[in-house]
């Protein structure tokens, strides 16, 4: 260690403590025996409460450092940490299942539900991830995809139950306050089991640092060092998430603060990523306390460091290496091709028509369902014609934006929602209704569409750099949607009834759309598809690579900024109307293409009719499943990507 | 659409539409189509008010929600249930034909949407550092004079007032211990209802103190650490809505819960599911469990 | 005449430099073989020719008088056709579209493909012998029929000079032989220069016209595949002493001594 480093530490050290001291300036210290019988109230206040609570921030930011630091060295991945794996939000899913279906689960207390739902997110990375050799993008994505279906499908469920918990809000924002020493020892053991499940494992891990083959071929069991790793830092995390709610990017921020100030080698990294963590959780917590110490209300402290955690990762992205090689991310098979495409568009426009106006012809009632006659059809037009063409535009808009996206980046799992401008539109959205009493539905949209272009604007930032692949761009996205939800969460966590209006839009509804809005939407889409076919050859040679698209005269710079705007622009206008997640943008460029269509415009016209069609039943079925409760779009939309997408990741690749 | 009558139980459509004529059937008296206008509530506030004018309106949003956890008042089964609050099924609005909708600037944004339905009445009983207590009293009299029974209003607000002056005099002898009323959130977490909530600001109608004397910033939601609660040393501590089941092992290990003053000393009581949203009625409710369980333990 | 003109071109990248005020020119009409150890700045030389390389670069290119960078995208596409060493997959195409593609710098995004373009699509497809093979899809051909697909794309293109990385380090001996030969053939009936980087001594020795050798970012010899032959100056290249035999047919083939 450098002199400077130890400096550095230290002042840390100090200030955090400095903090805590202030907090606790008003209290008197417990005299000994240690025993809260014959203590005053403010005395066990000091010794049962903000003692302990200092405790737990160091123990929690070591262990979140320590998890980190293993998952880190292990996936040799420098983004990897219990948030951006699905870790977290795993552990959040089984909670909010259980708290909502079977509160029974809790009486033993969170740790179980979390751990299961914890190690269940990670063996399915895992499972993503082994299939595609752990390189770090692809992990990355498929740990973020997990994570973002896992918190949708919570936010669903919390919405459509028709409550949305306190003890839920707490614990996605991550608080250490403490009344006793429990949560000390749980931790305490927990960090201790880590360690030296840790000491015991870094000289295999050292081993495998030269990479899986090299290893094996000197003895070690890759599969079993891998696992076990793996294992221990999911255990930590999901004991740490399951004692304190969520605290994000502790485990990112740690190992990269650690390498950056010059740990070399495994053992340095697991050594010294515990004690920064530590430190950043201290502090964060200092400043949380001291805040709180002037105001009323309690800003929790995952939050904060989810704040800190989203802009570091966007920092951190462009010095990742080890990235894919291109080509590996390609695991479908050679799809067929159709000889003749113009009869099956043809096919799947008129399919698209007849479904709409079946829609519009047919419906559910109280007591059953219901044909409509004509009078009637001319009193409901104006209720179904509007969110039928929003959906159609919605779900159009959002598989051109995916189609563009996965031809852009030669990636076949680029999708909007991880370009981060849903993300970013969330955000704008949720920021509108925090800053104004009663935004009316113009000034939401604005809001809206001013926080997508911010995110796109970050995204372009990235992508105005010579050396970023398409893939690091597609990284950003999802940094920027971490740093989305983070915000989010924080908002919920520390907000009121408003944080009802957020997630009612965060899951999506046609509901509210008039039909100047839907057929604004509409149109959009079509413009957007005009362009895309305009510019179908860009699309025909970007899937190449740089070097063979700038070969032929294309300015790869130059397409890529067009078609992120466009897809932007489209992603941007549908999330008004289905929230920030549907998937649609993922699975309609797919379906296009396992139909056979090739050919770039093909693939677009036939992706926009199949996402089109794909949200018309998405709308129906949110509709219809509970009338005449309306279920969230994004989640009838989701459950229908999910599994698709689980399917996709896990197709071994030829 | 409302008046156009394309959905009415006509017998030559009733093969088309027999389950809209079914919720018609049992909806819509034919005689009082005139006379009574049919509100349709998105707002559960709202449609506490009109309950409390006796308004009893034709559809509301999450009653299955409202009847279990709340209960009262009672919605009587004939009410059809609009969906969600945030996603109101708009076709089964239309298919209700009310002739007002009851809002609250919660729904703004559908409210171009519904005023294609129907006026719409939308008032405010939430907004930041003010008092929803003087609100909900203000919304008797703004809703009866939209229904054109200005009386209602002014019976609706005696007879609250009348009920409140009671749950004062029976509270009078607590007026001189503060009180803190709270939802548990976690094993270490609270919800603090300061004046900006309604229950908060009601505790000022009948005479009570109110224990949280800093604003609580609008915030139902936001947790507020339990050791906050030794600020308040002497305050009756009152507990809303059952405990979570996760929070009930914490809170009997809690060191710090078994040495709060209030807790020590036995001053908490626990109230029923009361709706914190809510007009009136639910004000209601809060100084009449209040009056009871207070005095009762006096 | 000359091809490119290079002076005093340095390429750095942290902590390494790549290209080491390197000054050298190429000529034209010819096949250039550019040979050397690994690391030795081959591929970099040919990055930098080709116009892809990231890193800042020191220096003066010419190409045909002119400045390289003075060239906008499509105008250099027209004149300079880079095959890089790996292909990606071209997922879902023919080989016939792959080779349209090659046309791309003559119409452009959005100009309609005319009877020239089809013209040269189908004179490109027929020179590397691939004209058979239009209709299969790229990925279901073999390597060898694969790298003549893109090379037919290269044809497509018309440019005059054609920029190979490593075009043969994929395939067996057979095609390998094949590949270059078609290479070869190429430029000598099309009057096209080419600049292939390439690994093994002796195939640059039997199939390039002029031969240049780096060796840790700097020229290490400039010349015809008989200067190459010799035992000092592959041991100068290859930092490892080196034999030449005679074939039977009068033609050196380099081994390590």
């Amino acid at each position: 260690m450098t002199l400077g480093l130890r400096m550095m530490l230290s002042l840390w050290g100090l200030a955090a403590a400095a903090l805590w001291l202030w907090a606790a300036r008003d209290l008197p210290w417990p005299t000994w025996p240690f025993v809260p019988q014959g203590q005053s109230l403010d005395q066990i206040r000091m010794g049962w409460g903000l003692m302990p609570r200092g405790v737990v921030a160091l123990l929690a930011g070591a262990a979140l450092g320590l998890s980190g630091a293993i998952l880190q060295v292990v996936l040799r991945n420098p983004v990897a940490d219990p948030t951006t794996l699905g870790i977290s939000a795993g552990a959040q899913l089984a909670l909010v299942l259980a708290t909502v279906f079977a509160p029974g689960l809790l009486v033993k207390g969170q740790w179980p539900v979390a751990m299961a739902g914890g190690l269940a997110a990670a063996a399915l990375v895992l499972g993503i991830g082994a299939r595609r050799g752990f390189a770090p993008v692809a992990m990355v994505i498929a740990g973020m995809l997990v994570g973002l279906t896992a918190s949708a499908i919570a936010t669903a469920v919390t919405l459509a139950q028709g409550q949305y918990l306190l003890s839920l809000v707490i614990w996605n924002g991550g608080a250490l306050v403490q009344q006793d020493w429990t949560g000390v020892r749980h931790l305490a053991l927990l960090l201790g089991l880590g360690a030296m499940g840790a000491a015991l494992l870094a000289r295999p891990l050292r081993v495998l640092s030269i990479g899986a083959d090299g290893a094996a071929g000197l003895g070690l069991n890759v599969t079993l060092v891998r696992l076990t790793a793996v294992g221990l830092a999911v255990v930590i995390a999901a004991g740490v998430s399951a004692e304190l709610g969520l605290i994000a990017f502790v485990g990112l921020a740690a190992p990269a603060l650690a390498r950056a100030m010059g740990a070399r080698g495994i053992g340095p990294l697991l050594a010294l990523s515990p004690v920064l963590g530590a430190l950043i959780l201290s502090l964060s917590d200092g400043l949380v306390l001291a805040w709180a110490g002037t105001g009323g209300q309690t800003f929790l402290t995952g939050a904060l460091t989810g704040l800190v955690g989203g802009p570091l990762l966007i920092w951190l992205l462009p010095r990742l290496r080890g990235s894919t090689p291109p080509g590996t991310e390609a695991g479908d098979g050679p799809a067929p091709r159709l000889a003749r495409p113009g009869p099956w568009l043809a096919g799947l426009a008129v399919a698209l028509v007849v479904a709409a106006g079946l829609l519009l012809w047919i419906g559910r009632v109280p007591g059953g369902w219901a044909i409509l006659d004509r009078e009637s059809l001319a009193a409901f037009l104006p209720l179904r014609l509007p969110r039928l063409v929003a959906a159609a535009g919605a779900g159009a808009a959002l598989a051109l934006a995916g189609t563009m996206l996965q031809r852009l980046t030669a990636n076949p799992l680029a999708s909007p929602e991880v370009l981060g401008v849903s993300g970013g539109a969330a955000l704008g959205y949720a920021g509108t209704v925090f800053a104004l009493a009663a935004p009316g539905a113009l000034i939401l949209g604005a809001g809206t569409a001013a926080g997508g272009a911010l995110a796109l604007a970050v995204v372009m930032a990235f992508t105005a750099r010579r050396d970023m692949p398409p893939e690091r761009v597609l990284l950003v996205g999802i940094a920027v949607s971490a740093l989305a939800s983070a915000v989010l969460s924080a908002m919920i966590a520390v907000g009121d009834a408003r944080a009802w209006a957020i997630l009612a839009w965060l899951s999506g509804s046609t509901g509210a759309v008039t039909l100047p809005v839907a057929l604004i939407l509409a149109g959009l889409a079509l413009v957007v598809w005009m362009a895309g076919l305009a510019l179908s050859r860009w699309l025909a040679l970007l899937p190449l690579g740089p070097a063979i698209a700038g070969g032929l005269g294309l300015d790869p710079r130059r397409a890529r900024v067009v078609l992120i705007l466009l897809a932007g622009l489209a992603t941007g206008a549908a999330t008004l109307v289905t929230g920030p997640l549907s998937f649609v943008g993922l699975m309609a460029p797919h379906l296009a293409r396992r139909m056979g269509l090739a050919r770039p415009a093909d693939q677009l016209t036939g992706a926009a009719l199949i996402g089109a069609g794909l949200m018309l039943a998405a709308d129906f079925g949110a509709r219809m499943a509970g009338f005449p409760y309306e279920l969230p779009l994004g989640l009838f939309a989701s459950l229908i990507g999910a599994p698709w997408l689980i399917w996709l990741m896990t197709r071994r690749s030829p | 659409m409302v008046g156009s009558g394309a959905i009415s139980p006509r017998p030559d459509r009733r093969a088309f539409l027999t389950a809209a004529g079914v919720l018609l059937a049992a909806g819509l008296p034919l005689r009082a189509h005139a006379a009574q206008p049919r509100l349709a509530a998105i707002d559960w506030a709202m449609m506490e008010t009109a309950i409390a004018l006796g308004r009893m309106p034709v559809a509301a949003t999450e009653l299955i929600r409202y009847r279990a956890d709340i209960g009262q008042p009672v919605i009587p089964d004939a009410v059809t249930d609009l969906g969600l609050r945030g996603a109101p099924n708009f076709e089964l609005l239309q298919l209700v034909r009310p002739s007002l909708i009851l809002s609250s600037p919660y729904y703004t944004r559908f409210e171009p949407r519904l005023a294609e339905v129907a006026p719409v009445l939308s008032l405010p009983f939430f907004l930041p550092n003010e008092a929803p207590f003087a609100k909900a009293a203000a919304a008797l009299h703004a809703l009866a004079a939209a229904l054109q029974d200005p009386a209602a209003g002014d019976r609706a607000a005696a007879r609250a007032d009348a009920a409140l002056d009671r749950a004062r005099d029976r509270l009078a002898f607590h007026a001189d211990r503060p009180v803190a009323l709270v939802e548990i959130g976690d094993a270490r977490h609270l919800r603090a209802f300061g004046f900006d909530s309604l229950f908060g600001s009601t505790l000022a109608r009948i005479g009570l103190t109110n224990a949280w004397t800093s604003a609580t910033a609008f915030s139902f939601l936001a947790p507020v650490p339990l050791e906050r609660l030794a600020d308040m040393p002497q305050a009756t501590l009152v507990i809303i809505g059952p405990v979570p089941p996760e929070a009930r092992r914490g809170l009997a290990r809690s060191v710090l819960w078994r040495a709060l003053p209030q807790v020590a000393a036995g001053r908490v009581h626990r109230l029923p599911r009361i709706n914190a949203f809510g007009g009136m009625p639910s004000a209601l409710r809060l100084a009449d469990a209040l009056a009871k369980t207070l005095a009762e333990a006096a | 005449m000359t091809l490119f003109q290079i002076h005093d071109l340095t390429v750095r990248v942290p902590g390494r430099t790549l290209l080491d005020n390197l000054t050298l020119d190429l000529p034209a009409g010819r096949v250039i073989g550019l040979i050397g150890h690994n690391g030795s700045g081959k591929s970099t030389l040919l990055k930098v020719l080709a116009r892809q390389m990231p890193a800042r670069i020191e220096g003066t290119v010419l190409f045909d008088g002119r400045p390289l960078s003075d060239l906008r995208g499509r105008d250099l596409a027209r004149r300079l056709a880079v095959l890089p060493q790996t292909t990606p997959p071209a997922e879902g195409m023919t080989l016939a579209e792959l080779v349209a593609l090659g046309r791309y710098p003559w119409h452009g995004a959005l100009g309609r493909p005319g009877p020239a373009d089809h013209d040269a699509i189908a004179a490109a497809l027929r020179e590397c012998g691939v004209a058979a093979l239009a209709d299969r899809l790229v990925d279901t051909l073999s390597g060898g029929e694969r790298q003549r697909g893109w090379l037919a794309m290269l044809v497509a293109q018309a440019a005059g000079t054609l920029l190979l990385d490593e075009p043969i380090s994929a395939l067996d001996i057979a095609h390998q032989v094949e590949v270059l030969s078609l290479v070869r053939r190429m430029c000598h009936d099309q009057g096209r220069s080419a600049v292939i980087v390439l690994h093994e001594v002796n195939m640059a020795a039997r199939f390039c016209d002029h031969v240049v050798a780096l060796r840790g970012g700097r020229l290490a010899l400039q010349g015809s595949p008989a200067d190459l032959m010799r035992a000092p100056a592959l041991t100068q290249i290859y930092g490892l002493p080196m034999q030449v035999l005679t074939r039977d047919d009068g033609l050196p083939v380099a081994i390590p001594a």
